[in-house]
């Protein structure tokens, strides 16, 4: 039985639907990323999960116990927001102590507490400083520890590392990634960046305009993608033969000169992005994104020819999908 | 798992006392929404009722209204108010502009001098500058000649008057409005080659234009429904509140007085409505990524600068000079040796030292219990009421009182709460009435106060409290009313220096035990007495002027300035 079970719930704001009849199971212990678009309803998702919203029809199960109308107060989880909300009154310790006083714990058994999550998020040695006096990273670290603080059965975290730096954020994925597997809780996460879905994800769940379009784990969602939005949302996509078949634009490949089942094209644009470098390409039916390493693509950056190439067993078939 | 192991909360016993602690916030909320309506709406209710009923209480429609409208006098006042207020919004607003501006866009000299002189007059009752300006303009005032002839006793002491008094709040909503000027737009001005009139008009006015509409606005009603500055230097010329005093102390004609009261509540509510309407309007002017304005370096518009803040600051301090000055004076104008004599107020009618001690007592009551009273009732309608309909009732009810003039709440206060059969009746002619009904007076302004300082603080907050299930009590106590520190200090001065000051609604309630101080200078003026009526305007002001020093101490340094959390680091 799954830990978490989502039955047809439905949710609308006045008369815009923001989810419709969403149904989905996690499993105890999984990392899941609820992947979309901006107003795609996965952030209500996860607020309805939270109680923080209240779904208009649809239940929720968890570990067995229905919640679907439990209010937030009573329900078992713990959370990370974006902008982290972080006490800005308080030391990091009294923080995560702020989250521990429903235990009643001694004040020594509390001070251990402390000292065990700020060491499991690596901030033992801050944990005096004021939130204004920690870095971006080390902020959301601090609200992390907070949200474990109760040992909850469900940790949610809402697009949390949108306001880091891009060095920071990919460091901090790792970093929970590894966390969430050691504790082993069941996890959600909100997102709008593929990558950090791809990476971090055992299995992404794809939304658009309030429905799931896709669940599975990261290689399901970018080899076998079921619908166009899925194909396209997910990393880059050529579409061909109108619609019906897809590729992308690492499986294609491109040289100066022609062999058998190549076919010429023109460039259009090249976009030098450092390890690889993109071209546009033009033939008779539209253009072409291929990405080609860089050490290969310096050849041909100036040509105005060139040979497209790709193997069959590349090309996603698309006929049937949405 | 790892070292995390301690076992799983019990659920269920949090979940009954949150569920307690909902029910709890969902009653104060309740309490508070009747506390409003209590000491907000139904007065006003019941001035609009006498007006339409006769001197026996029988309604008459609007009867009185058309007695009021054929009498000439009355709608001459009200001919006055209205020019007077225009009048005074002219001045106030040019003045208060070129000073903010001399403030903002130059680099005169000591600008944090002229900035804390221009609050002086906040610190004083309205009454003050129309006394000093007695003295100075007077039947036996040292500059009377300057008005060659013309008497002070009138439009003009009236004008003078009010421009003193109101100058404070025009100038600091005109102030912030010009000091929020994006930096970026005169750099882009200046790219584009714009002058120095083309760049004003287009990013300085335009950028300040809401802020300059909403000091128009707020000069206006300030103008139109001040009591004291009229009253005391107004001779024979009659103003809406003046007549509301005369129709209800003079004649006892309630009926009348509620009449005038509706008439003035007109301007008041038309000016209230533009300014919400205004201020609806000013949100979207700047963003987080706007640059601070850095004026050119030029001793042309700094000279010119500092001689118009001179020339208004020597004003302002002359006519508080006058009065302190005129306070120790033995006998104006014929013996001019310095005595205390005025300061032995009781040997005078009008309150005595009695009056001063229960106006600090009064105030210092209006600022304990309104600090708390709106503090919490803007907490629990911002954080905790889900009820739509209640909260916008809240923020209704909370607006009112910017739009009711003193005299008016004053008129409507009696009404109410000096009906036999009202179980509230017991508070009529006690220092809590008086405290109550500056608490409404000035209720508006606190309230925003605290919805701003609650807007800055995130709802994320309350929902993270809510996964660890601590109670609103909780987040009360330890986030909102840390974080809320500087609003709590300034509502808690802004209600001790205005319960101090105010006449006007205040002027209707007191009772011989309870006569306070603003009030005795108002009395000790009428009877004649006008020096020791200056030493009590002085008194006055010099208490506020304390109690802002006091108040520094305590919330700046002792409370805000420990709270190294929001120095500390970046």
């Amino acid at each position: 039985m799954s830990y978490l079970n989502i039955k047809n719930v439905s949710k609308s704001f006045g008369s815009k639907e923001v989810l419709s009849n969403i149904n989905l199971d996690i499993q105890q212990g999984e990392l899941v990323c609820f992947l979309g678009p901006s107003g795609c309803g996965k952030t209500t998702l996860l607020r309805i999960i939270a109680g923080l919203e209240q779904q208009n029809s649809g239940t929720l199960t968890q570990a067995g116990h229905d919640i679907s109308s439990l209010p937030a107060i009573d329900r078992d989880y713990g959370i990370v927001f974006q902008s982290y909300a972080l006490f800005p009154n308080l030391t990091v310790s009294k923080n995560i102590a702020f989250a521990l006083k429903s235990l009643k714990l001694a004040k020594s058994e509390q001070k251990k507490r402390i000292e065990e999550l700020l060491e499991l998020v690596g901030l033992a040695d801050h944990k005096n400083k004021h939130p204004n006096q920690l870095s971006g990273g080390q902020q959301q670290r601090v609200a992390l520890a907070r949200a474990l603080a109760l040992n909850p059965g469900l940790l949610l975290l809402d697009e949390p590392l949108s306001a880091l730096d891009a060095k920071v954020r990919q460091f901090l994925r790792g970093e929970i990634k590894k966390l969430q597997q050691r504790l082993g809780v069941t996890t959600i996460m909100v997102t709008h960046d593929q990558e950090e879905a791809l990476a971090m994800a055992d299995r992404i769940v794809v939304m658009n305009h309030g429905c799931i379009e896709q669940v599975g784990t990261p290689e399901d969602i970018y080899q076998r993608p079921i619908s166009k939005f899925v194909a396209d949302f997910i990393g880059s996509i050529n579409f061909f033969d109108n619609d019906q078949f897809a590729i992308r634009p690492e499986h294609i490949s491109l040289s100066l000169s022609a062999s058998e089942k190549s076919r010429a094209v023109e460039v259009a644009a090249v976009e030098y992005l450092g390890s690889f470098t993109r071209f546009t390409v033009k033939d008779e039916h539209g253009l072409y994104t291929v990405d080609i390493d860089s050490n290969e693509a310096s050849a041909m950056a100036h040509a105005n020819t060139l040979h497209m190439h790709w193997l069959n067993e590349h090309v996603l078939n698309m006929q049937g999908a949405a | 798992m790892t070292s995390i192991s301690i076992a799983q909360p019990s659920n269920s016993k949090a979940a009954q006392r949150k569920r307690l602690t909902i029910k709890w916030t969902g009653i104060a909320a309740l309490v508070t929404l009747a506390a409003l309506a209590i000491f907000v709406l139904l007065p006003l209710v019941e001035v609009v009722s006498r007006a339409l009923a006769d001197k026996d209480g029988n309604f008459v429609g609007i009867s009185n209204f058309i007695t009021y409208f054929q009498s000439p006098s009355l709608v001459n006042s009200l001919f006055n108010t209205l020019s007077i207020g225009l009048m005074v919004t002219f001045f106030v607003v040019t003045l208060a502009f070129s000073y903010a501006y001399a403030l903002t866009h130059t680099r005169m000299p000591f600008k944090g001098f002229f900035r804390a002189l221009a609050m002086l007059p906040i610190f004083a009752p309205s009454l003050l500058p129309a006394i000093a300006l007695v003295y100075l303009f007077g039947n036996q005032g040292i500059l009377k000649e300057w008005l060659f002839g013309a008497s002070i006793y009138g439009p003009i002491g009236i004008v003078i008057g009010m421009t003193f008094w109101i100058f404070p709040h025009a100038f600091m909503i005109i102030y912030t409005a010009l000091q929020q000027n994006d930096g970026r737009l005169y750099e882009a001005a200046t790219s584009c080659k714009a002058g120095f009139w083309h760049t004003f008009y287009s990013v300085t006015l335009s950028n300040a234009r809401y802020g300059l509409l909403s000091a128009v606005f707020v000069s206006f009603t300030l103008a139109v429904t001040d009591f004291g500055v009229a009253k005391v230097i107004g001779g024979q010329y009659d103003v809406l509140a003046t007549d509301i005093y005369k129709q209800v102390i003079g004649q006892q004609n309630f009926a009348m007085g509620s009449v005038v009261g509706v008439v003035l509540l007109l301007p008041a509510l038309f000016s209230f409505a533009a300014d919400r309407w205004v201020q609806k309007k000013q949100q979207s002017t700047l963003n987080a990524k706007s640059t601070p304005f850095t004026p050119e370096k030029s001793w042309l518009t700094s000279g010119v600068a500092l001689a118009t803040t001179s020339l208004i600051t020597i004003t302002l301090l002359t006519i508080v000079g006058m009065a302190v000055y005129a306070s120790f004076i033995k006998f104006w104008p014929y013996n001019l040796s310095f005595s205390l004599n005025n300061y032995q107020f009781d040997l005078m009618d009008g309150g005595g030292w009695e009056s001063y001690f229960n106006s600090l007592k009064m105030a210092t009551l209006t600022a304990m219990i309104g600090t708390v009273f709106i503090f919490v009732t803007a907490w629990l309608n911002e954080r905790c009421q889900t009820n739509a309909i209640m909260r916008q009732a809240v923020d209704f009810l909370s607006m009112i009182p910017m739009a009711v003039p003193g005299m008016v709440l004053g008129l409507a206060y009696i009404f109410f709460f000096n009906q036999p059969n009202n179980p509230l009746n017991f508070m009529y002619g006690t220092l809590l009435i008086l405290a109550v009904s500056s608490i409404a007076h000035f209720y508006t302004v606190c309230h925003l106060s605290f919805k701003t300082a609650f807007k800055q603080i995130d709802k994320e907050f309350d929902q993270v409290a809510l996964s660890v299930n601590r109670s609103r009590w909780d987040m009360l106590v330890k986030l909102y009313i840390p974080l809320s520190m500087p609003a709590i200090s300034s509502v808690f001065l802004y209600l001790f220096v205005n319960a101090m000051t105010t006449v006007s609604a205040v002027v209707f309630l007191y009772a011989s035990d309870t006569a306070l101080a603003s009030v005795a200078v108002l009395n000790m003026d009428d009877a004649g007495d006008i020096a020791p009526a200056a030493a009590m305007a002085t008194l006055i002001m010099v208490t506020c002027l304390a109690a802002k020093a006091v108040h520094w101490l305590i919330f700046d340094v002792l409370i805000i300035g420990r709270q190294t959390w929001r120095t500390a680091g970046a």
